[in-house]
């Protein structure tokens, strides 16, 4: 026999034998939902930026995520129609990547599981949404991606802001203080605030203020010079900053350098790390962080105060660092599920799941850290969808980070 | 006036990158793109010597440098001098490859958080009503010296006629006497010193990141190609001449695309100038 022909049919051979294990391994775990010698475990997928441009946001995020399962589990899991289950989660990076997000998708859809958690980037989800926006046996929770028009999918629910609410925040504050003219920088990946762009640009007009100048970067740039040039050239009366905080904070930092000394009010989440690691405290005079609320800022809030200081304790002895910006949504999110699973009475019926998520409302949810604004009825979700209390955050040189000063409501 | 400002330093920091490569690109003739790489280590070891160990600036510098050099020289005696007789294809494919390699493993190191090196002088100075850093003013001035320097070493110095030597011939300098092996391995030491040099310059005005190194290195190719091959002091002015391109065309055209400009420059000057804009016959330093 041919040397060659006998390596490609031993090559054949291991390929069928390979695949024929995946496909046993694969009917095996065809569901969410299991019960063995383990005890009963449902599989949620969770795509987190664990890597790439994005992780500073994806990092902290994803840690609330695991810290939400680990208690549950801890506590011996949640109760589904008199048995206890607990949480496997699958675990993939998408790497801030769309391309990468799509495969890490794939991959969760893949390994069986039914429910998907985390997402940080708008442009990952924008690249993955097309793969399950329809499925009516299929539910992402989203924690952190906040681009508008997601939700009006059967699949998709956020349990955080969007980026209307940060727009209507925002250009409430301007009116509130008077702005007549502004610069805009927005980061070009940013597939959320590029969708935004138009509607922010059409309420600023509405208020009568004049865009002096509408430019961008790239996500993980470094230097923007050339762009500040520009942006600040007409003297603005204030910049405004739209984008991933790290690449914010050495936007603040270079707009300084060049001689801007107005208001910047950015819309990121910025935190004590980004600032240090851009050696950026200097320039935090007069900046406003227009956001969603994190955990610290809460901690006066009368109805989540205490929620967000044990979150916020809990946080801190696991990952000996403070939560991050969307850290408190990750961790809701687990728990919304969780609270969803157990008013349906299941894990695997994701009809009857889903019908629980609309009905949820915050008193059904153990471990509901997030400044939710709940609907008319009571609800947590209308249309899928969160409403939230935003805030106008100032830098703070004593501790170096940046702390609510006021609530921005209605938005 | 501060669109020139801009792109002066800017381009600076391309030509410091730019003007190593082309010392190592123009002795030993091997398509060393891990020589961004050599920039990024510069700048890393520089960023935890001082941010992480407290060392004085000056001193996080120089183990930058030392980095750089000792990467720079392992990739040429572990990789290209033993392969120096195989197939171009091979180096091209192992020169891609650290590409990827190095920065995989500086991750595992250092992590990928973007940081800025702390404690440098943060001065502005203000020329004709343009603003700078006194780092980037620094950054200006050690390219510039940097250059000279590299220049008048080539020119009268023993080794660096050996190097041109080299440039010209390589198997003619061999005829006669010149040791190649060592003297290459010089110019992969000179040319990754001044890498690590600009790291960690660089990473005192613009953060370092593991992922740094493949478009400073894209772009110093663009460079030494469009300013002609073996031109030191052409490469320093490619350097700046890219920086005023990326900086008028964001200011003037769109920010949208700064990295296109640098593309759209270099294909204009290969059609109307094929041999670069500082013809390698005339000016080869």
């Amino acid at each position: 026999m041919n040397p060659a022909r006998l390596r490609s049919g031993r090559g054949v051979l291991a390929v069928s034998a390979i695949a024929a294990v995946s496909l046993v391994a694969g009917c095996s775990s065809s569901g969410s939902g299991s019960s063995g010698g383990g005890g009963n475990t449902v599989k949620i997928g969770h795509l987190a930026e664990l890597t790439g441009a994005g992780s500073s946001v994806g990092i902290p995020q994803a840690n609330a995520i695991e810290l939400a399962v680990d208690q549950i589990n801890a506590a011996g899991g949640f109760d589904v129609g008199g048995k206890k289950y607990s949480i496997k989660l699958d675990t993939q990076d998408d790497k801030s990547d769309p391309t990468a997000g799509v495969t890490a998708v794939q991959k969760i859809r893949t390994g069986g599981s039914k429910y998907l958690v985390g997402t940080v980037s708008s442009a990952v989800l924008g690249a993955y949404l097309p793969i399950i926006k329809t499925d009516q046996n299929f539910i992402t929770v989203l924690a952190g991606a906040a681009a508008v028009g997601v939700t009006g999918n059967i699949s998709v629910y956020r349990p955080r802001v969007t980026l209307t609410q940060y727009t209507n925040a925002t250009l409430s504050y301007i009116k509130t203080n008077s702005i007549t003219n502004i610069a805009m920088m927005t980061d070009s990946q940013h597939a959320g605030y590029v969708a935004e762009t138009p509607t922010f640009k059409a309420g600023l007009q509405s208020l009568g203020v004049k865009v002096d100048s509408a430019g961008s970067w790239k996500l993980g740039d470094t230097d923007f010079s050339a762009q500040l040039t520009t942006a600040i050239k007409g003297n603005p009366q204030a910049l405004n900053l739209r984008g991933f905080p790290a690449d914010i904070a050495r936007i603040i930092k270079q707009a300084r350098e060049l001689g801007y000394k107005g208001l910047i009010i950015a819309n990121t989440g910025l935190s004590k790390k980004e600032i240090t690691d851009a050696q950026a405290g200097n320039a935090m005079t007069n900046v406003v962080d227009i956001v969603a609320p994190t955990t610290a800022d809460l901690l006066t809030s009368t109805a989540y105060g205490a929620a967000a200081k044990t979150f916020n304790e809990a946080y801190k002895a696991k990952y000996n660092a403070p939560p991050g910006f969307t850290s408190a949504s990750a961790y809701s999110s687990v728990n919304i599920l969780v609270a969803a699973f157990e008013k349906a009475g299941t894990v695997t019926d994701v009809a009857k799941v889903r019908d629980a998520l609309d009905q949820l409302k915050p008193s059904d949810v153990q471990g509901l850290v997030d400044s939710v604004q709940p609907s008319s009825s009571g609800l947590i979700f209308t249309n899928h969808q969160a409403q939230y209390q935003m805030v106008v955050r100032t830098y703070d040189p004593s501790t170096g980070d940046f702390a609510a000063k006021s609530f921005i409501t209605g938005t | 006036m501060q669109e020139l400002v801009n792109g002066i330093i800017q381009g600076s920091v391309f030509a410091l990158a730019a003007v190593g490569l082309s010392l190592i690109f123009g002795v030993v003739r091997v398509p060393h793109f891990a020589h961004g790489e050599s920039v990024m280590v510069g700048g890393m070891v520089a960023l935890v010597a001082v941010a992480d160990h407290g060392l004085p600036l000056l001193v996080g510098i120089g183990l930058g440098i030392v980095a750089a050099v000792l990467l720079g020289v392992a990739v040429q005696l572990l990789l290209f001098y033993p392969l120096r007789n195989r197939d171009e294809t091979n180096l091209l494919i192992c020169a891609l490859a650290l590409v990827l390699i190095i920065p995989a493993v500086a991750y595992k190191i250092w992590g990928e958080s973007p940081r800025i090196i702390p404690n440098a002088p943060d001065g502005v100075i203000t020329l004709f009503g343009a603003r700078a850093t006194t780092m980037k003013l620094v950054i200006v001035v050690v390219t510039l010296v940097a250059t000279a320097a590299l220049v008048a070493y080539v020119a009268r110095t023993r080794s660096g006629r050996a190097m041109k030597a080299m440039a010209l011939n390589s198997y003619a300098a061999q005829l006669m006497g010149i040791p190649t092996r060592r003297y290459a391995t010089l110019a992969f030491a000179i040319g990754s010193a001044l890498a690590g040099l600009g790291g960690a310059l660089l990473g005192t005005i613009q953060p370092v990141q593991v992922d740094m190194g493949a478009t400073l290195v894209l772009k110093s190719f663009i460079i030494i190609i469009f300013a002609g091959l073996g031109s030191i002091w052409g490469a320093w002015a490619g350097g700046l001449i890219l920086g005023l391109v990326e900086s008028y065309g964001a200011s003037y055209l769109s920010s949208s695309y700064v990295s296109t400009y640098s593309f759209l420059f270099l294909l204009v000057v290969l059609l109307v100038r094929p041999q670069g804009l500082f013809s390698l016959a005339k000016t080869r330093d």
